[in-house]
Order: structure tokens, then C-alpha cells, then sequence
């Protein structure tokens, strides 16, 4: 009874169903292909990519804010990074530095912008991400008179990127995306820090009430600031990898991926009001956002099914998770 | 309330490690391959394309290529994500041929970020047809053939045809920022009206919004009261002005031209709203590859032109009324 109290009410144990349902369910209905190591490989390349950006986005969600400008910023950096490499003659790396810093100064915006206005994170990084998209559409034009460059892989400095941030690693013939070791790394990190450091319990704390956080001396401001500069960092290392792999950036990278890995977080059992969830339940929410979107395409089904399929997930999520927190917030 | 799940998460932190090893006895789980035994041998194609969900364009290709499949008596899939998206137009085609299917026709409007995708399929030895956009991949990857218009000259055949409209400022409008075609559509443009010293002038609108990008259009044509004349780059463009034209346009009477069509836009040269439109026949696009990746994977049959071109020709009020019925059965 005890046992089965503590399982229901962590905040992964609605993710894990949902984990085995759609994996079960794309094991019978798409067996060719999703099955085979070449199937793994494609889902976990793309939970991959998802999964690093939910680790930043959970950790500001559970100390109680949003960033919706990650999308934007990933847009942002792969063509900074292109524009500086190849209209700049920077080597690659350095192109990546510099667009680090300013990616990050973004974050610090936001942040201090949220922090110093008490405005919704929401409505301030919403702002943000309709002023970074259209800063990169504008000035990428500008610049090229193109929405689109490509050729990065001919300049210096590309190998050395590549072999870090996306070089395959060949197990049983099939190569698989280093991104999928990031990710177990970002995942890592993630817990560790939420769970076994004290700026861990301040990120619970300032997420479950900013009242009492204050009273107890924890930096809230500063919290809340680096964490805005932690998602800015994860959309520039999604943007890093999305350059070195494709050879190359568009405008529109990146559209849309705010509210994906929001949706991510939130299935992997998130509260979106903050100080509640697991790093862990995120990295199973970003597991079935791969599944469910890579499982349709070797269900043969046309993809345009994949935004109902994941809105029922989402939905589903948040009952499920919902009548379990309730269930054992009345029996304690 | 709150304190209460905090002090839980505190505590029961051990058990997450039993959600990583039931993570991982699930990924490993599916390296098993399973072979499949069929007895009877279908062929079996897969089309990606990146049309977007709402563009009418990509209904006729996909008619045509399932028309063709139907005749033939074929499996045949056809694929593409909901938004304009290379990263996730990469990931589908990684999926399709992890299922090895006997042939890939896939459309190719980024060829960077594309590249790594299609030479993985030609490396398997799948046979590759490329349509609509990206020609020019030919030079990297070994491909069948390429069906579809080039999309320079379809704007050189567009500019020829509206200067003998006696227009003196073009206003050309793009819906699908950061599609190469659509950019090369522009330059072959530019350069013929260049040539006749006419101004052109670009703006990108949101395809996805037909009322916002009838009101951007507005709010250009208010302040540029010299403009006479309007290219499209497509129909998602073209409906929502021929809306406003039928609004604000008595007396200017600005002459609107776009490339591809529907049943509105054929209407509307009917009513001479539009004054023509350039036909790529993109129903050709889906019925021809299915055709000739069938002769080639039953017959062994290699087509020996490099480009097999369906476009463009010109749809005016001449002959408007013949495809009219056809275009409304999503066949023209």
C-alpha cells in the first residue's frame, strides 16, 4: 500500500505508462522498421534532440517560468553561426563561441527582464520570440538576399564541430547521432543537479512558492536568471548540432519547438504552475515525442496524424498525472 | 500541500533509477530484428515531399502518384511534415528507408539539409526519383531522373508574360520563406524585369493565416500606390489577394498573376481577377515517378533524360474553362 502510494504519486509514473502504451502500440501496428535497430536509432535521434531541450525548459518550468523563445533562438544561432563561418570567414568554432555569448545574453535578457518586472514569463518571452525570428529573418535576408545557406561543411573548423557534436557512432552497422550520448549527459546533469545539490532544492523552492523561498534566503533572482540562460544554452547546442549535421541553416529552424518540448516536460509529469517534477519523467516524455512522431511514419500513416496523436497524449497526460497527485494528496 | 510533495521528491529519489532501467530494457528490447516473411512480393514506394498540410498544390501531386499506384496495383506511401521543415523532412525520409522500401521519390527544396538523407537511401541501393524541387542534387547523389519544372525559367516565362500587361511596379509576394524554388522563382523574375526597368518589390506573408496575409498585402498596397502589378509565388498567396483585390481595386485596377493554381484561382481568371496563371501540371509530378520507378524496379527501365520537365505553361481566360472541372476533381 505504501509502495504502490509512492509510485502513483511520482511524477514519471503516468509518463512511464504512456511510455509502454505507444511503444507497444507502434510495436504491433508498425513492426517493419520501428522494430529494427534502424527504427531505434531514428526515434532516439529525434528524442534526442527534443529531450536536450527539455532538460532546460523543466528545470525554469519547476522554478516556475516559460521560455518561449527557444524556437527563435535555435533559428537564431544556426544562422548566426553560418552567417559568421561562411559570410564572415570566421573558422566554425570561433562562429560558434560568438554566437554562444550573444544566445545566452538573449537568456539574460529574458530573465532579467522577467525577474525585474514581475511580468509572466510567458508574455515577455513570447515577445522575444517574434523579435529574435524576425531579427533572423531580416537581417539573414539583408545580409544574402536568401532565406536559406548552406556549404558550411567546406569551411575551417567543420570537422573538428562535427566530430563533437554530431559524428555517428556505428553499432551493429547502423550509425547512430552522438546527440543521443548529449542528451544522456544533459539528462544526467539535469538530475543531478535538481536532486542531489542544494541550488536543486532552490528550484523546487522557488517554484512552489516564491513567499516563503524569499524568507529562507534563496536567490531567486539570480535562479530564475541563470535558468532562462540555461534554455538559451540548450537551443544554441541544438542549433550547433542541427549546423554541423545538415551542413547548413534556414530561417524557420527551430518554429515551434518551444511548445514541443513544453509538451515534453509536461508529459514526463511537470506541473506548469512549478515546483513539482522529475528530470527523469522528462527524458521519458521527450522517449515518447520520438516514438509517437517516427512511429506513425513506419506505421505508413500520413503524418499529418502525429499532431492529433500527441495532443491526446498531452491531454491524457495531464489527467492521468493529475488524478494521481489528487488520489494521494487525500489519502496522506 | 506544496511542502508535502517537496519533501517526497527528497525523499523517494532512488526509485527513479527504476524508471532508467525500464527505459532501457525497452530500447533494448527492440534491437531484435524480426524478419518479416511475405509471401507475395508487392512493390512498395514511398513519396516525402515537404508540401505543406493546408497547400491544395501538393493534393494534386499526391492524387496523381496514388492514381498511378492504383493503376498499377502497387503499396505506395506518401509522407511530408505539417510546416515547412527540413530537420523533420530529414528524419522522415531516415524512417522510410529504415522500412526498405523497393523506391523513394522524394522532393528536394533544401538540398543541404537534405543531402545526408538521400545519399543514406542510394547507399542501401533504394532507387531515388526526385520531383518538384532539387535538380541540381543530381550532382551529388545518383537519382533515376528528375520530374518537374525549373523554376528560373518559370519565372523568366512569369515576367514575359505580365510585361505584356503594361505593368510599371511589381509587387512579388513569397509564402514559403526559406523554399529554394520559390527564391529561384524570384531571381529568373528580377532578372527579365530588370532587364525592362520595372521595379519589383518582395514581401513574405503567412501562408498559414489567409486573413493576416490578405491585411499585410493591404497595408503594403496602401502605402505603395504605384504598385500595378502582383506576382504570387504560389496559390496560398494568390487567394488571399485576389480577396482584397476584390475589395479595394476599382479603379487601380492592379493586374495579379501567380505561379500554380486551384479551382479559385481558375475562377478567378474566368472573372479576370487573375490574368494568368503558370501551370507546372503538377498532377504529372505524382503519376509519372510512380510510373517510372515502377518500370525500373519490375522492368529495370532507366529513363535516359536528366530532367523531365511538366512545366510551365500559361493558364488564361483562353483557356481557363478546359481544366476548370478537371482542377476541381483535384486533377489538374
Amino acid at each position: 500500500m505504501i509502495l504502490s502510494k509512492g509510485i502513483f504519486s511520482r511524477p514519471e509514473t503516468g509518463a512511464l505508462l504512456g511510455l509502454v502504451f505507444v511503444w507497444v502500440f507502434f510495436a504491433v501496428f508498425a513492426h517493419n522498421g520501428f522494430l529494427s535497430i534502424h527504427g531505434v536509432k531514428s526515434y532516439l535521434q529525434v528524442s534526442s534532440e527534443i529531450g536536450i531541450l527539455a532538460v532546460g525548459v523543466a528545470l525554469l518550468m519547476i522554478a516556475g517560468e516559460f521560455d518561449l523563445s527557444i524556437g527563435s533562438l535555435i533559428g537564431f544561432s544556426s544562422m548566426s553561426i553560418t552567417l559568421l563561418t561562411i559570410e564572415a570567414n570566421m573558422s566554425m568554432p570561433l562562429a560558434s563561441i560568438i554566437t554562444l555569448i550573444m544566445a545566452v545574453f538573449i537568456g539574460y535578457c529574458n530573465g532579467v527582464t522577467v525577474v525585474k518586472s514581475g511580468l509572466p514569463s510567458f508574455i515577455i518571452t513570447l515577445g522575444s520570440l517574434f523579435i529574435v525570428r524576425g531579427l533572423t529573418i531580416a537581417v539573414t535576408k539583408l545580409i544574402t538576399g536568401r532565406t536559406q545557406i548552406g556549404g558550411i561543411d567546406e569551411s575551417s573548423g567543420y570537422g573538428f564541430m562535427h566530430s563533437i557534436f554530431s559524428r555517428n557512432i556505428t553499432i551493429s552497422g547502423v550509425d547512430f547521432p552522438i546527440s543521443i550520448l548529449w542528451w544522456v549527459l544533459f539528462v544526467f546533469l539535469g538530475y543531478f543537479v535538481l536532486n542531489q545539490t542544494q541550488i536543486g532544492n532552490w528550484i523546487f523552492a522557488t517554484g512552489a512558492s516564491k513567499e516563503s523561498s524569499k524568507l529562507m534566503g534563496i536567490p531567486i533572482r539570480n535562479i530564475k536568471v541563470s535558468l532562462f540562460m540555461l534554455t538559451a544554452f540548450c537551443a544554441w547546442f541544438i542549433a550547433v548540432i542541427q549546423v554541423t549535421t545538415f551542413s547548413g541553416a534556414d530561417v524557420l529552424r527551430g518554429e515551434q519547438k518551444e511548445f514541443i518540448s513544453i509538451i515534453a516536460v509536461v508529459i514526463g509529469g511537470t506541473l506548469l504552475t512549478g515546483g513539482y517534477g522529475s528530470i527523469i519523467g522528462v527524458m521519458i516524455g521527450s522517449l515518447i515525442f520520438g516514438i509517437v512522431k517516427q512511429g506513425i511514419i513506419f506505421a505508413g500513416v500520413d503524418a499529418d496524424w502525429f499532431q492529433v496523436f500527441m495532443g491526446v497524449m498531452l491531454v491524457s497526460a495531464v489527467l492521468v498525472n493529475g488524478s494521481f497527485r489528487k488520489k494521494y494528496i487525500h489519502e496522506y | 500541500m506544496h511542502h508535502s510533495w517537496f519533501n517526497d521528491m527528497i525523499k523517494t529519489k532512488k526509485i527513479n533509477f527504476l524508471s532508467i532501467i525500464v527505459i532501457f530494457i525497452f530500447i533494448s528490447c527492440s534491437k531484435i530484428e524480426k524478419q518479416q516473411e511475405k509471401p507475395l512480393k508487392k512493390v512498395s514506394i514511398n513519396m516525402v515531399t515537404h508540401g505543406q498540410a493546408t497547400d491544395p498544390f501538393w493534393s494534386v501531386v499526391s492524387n496523381g502518384a496514388k492514381d498511378a499506384a492504383k493503376e498499377l496495383g502497387i503499396d505506395f506511401y506518401y509522407q511530408s511534415p505539417q510546416s515547412f521543415d527540413m530537420i523533420t523532412m530529414s528524419q522522415i525520409i531516415d524512417a522510410v528507408v529504415s522500412t526498405n522500401p523497393d523506391g523513394i521519390i522524394v522532393s528536394v527544396p533544401d538540398i543541404a539539409a537534405l543531402k545526408k538523407s538521400i545519399l543514406s537511401a542510394s547507399k542501401k541501393g533504394i532507387p531515388i526519383i526526385v520531383i518538384n524541387a532539387g535538380s541540381e542534387i543530381a550532382e551529388k547523389v545518383d537519382i533515376l531522373t528528375y520530374v518537374g519544372q525549373s523554376e528560373y525559367e518559370a519565372g523568366v516565362k512569369a515576367a514575359e508574360e505580365l510585361i505584356k500587361y503594361k505593368i510599371t511596379t511589381v509587387l512579388c509576394v513569397n509564402h514559403e520563406i526559406g523554399n529554394i524554388s520559390l527564391d529561384k522563382r524570384e531571381q529568373g523574375f528580377r532578372k527579365v524585369l530588370k532587364e525592362n526597368n520595372i521595379i519589383v518589390k518582395t514581401i513574405p506573408i503567412d501562408a498559414s493565416d489567409p486573413l493576416e496575409a490578405r491585411e499585410t498585402v493591404r497595408a503594403y498596397l496602401s502605402i505603395n500606390n504605384n504598385i500595378d502589378g502582383i506576382l504570387t509565388l504560389g496559390p496560398l498567396g494568390a487567394i488571399p489577394i485576389m480577396n482584397l483585390l476584390k475589395d479595394i481595386d476599382h479603379e487601380k485596377n492592379i493586374k495579379l498573376a501567380t505561379f500554380d493554381f486551384t479551382p479559385e484561382i481558375i475562377d478567378g481568371i474566368m472573372n479576370s481577377q487573375i490574368v494568368f496563371a503558370l501551370d507546372q501540371q503538377q498532377y504529372l509530378q505524382g503519376y509519372l515517378p510512380v510510373m517510372l520507378m515502377n518500370l525500373y524496379i519490375t522492368n529495370k527501365n532507366t529513363p535516359a533524360y536528366k530532367k523531365l520537365e511538366t512545366g510551365p505553361s500559361i493558364i488564361n481566360i483562353k483557356n481557363a474553362q478546359d481544366v476548370l472541372a478537371l482542377s476541381k476533381k483535384g486533377k489538374r
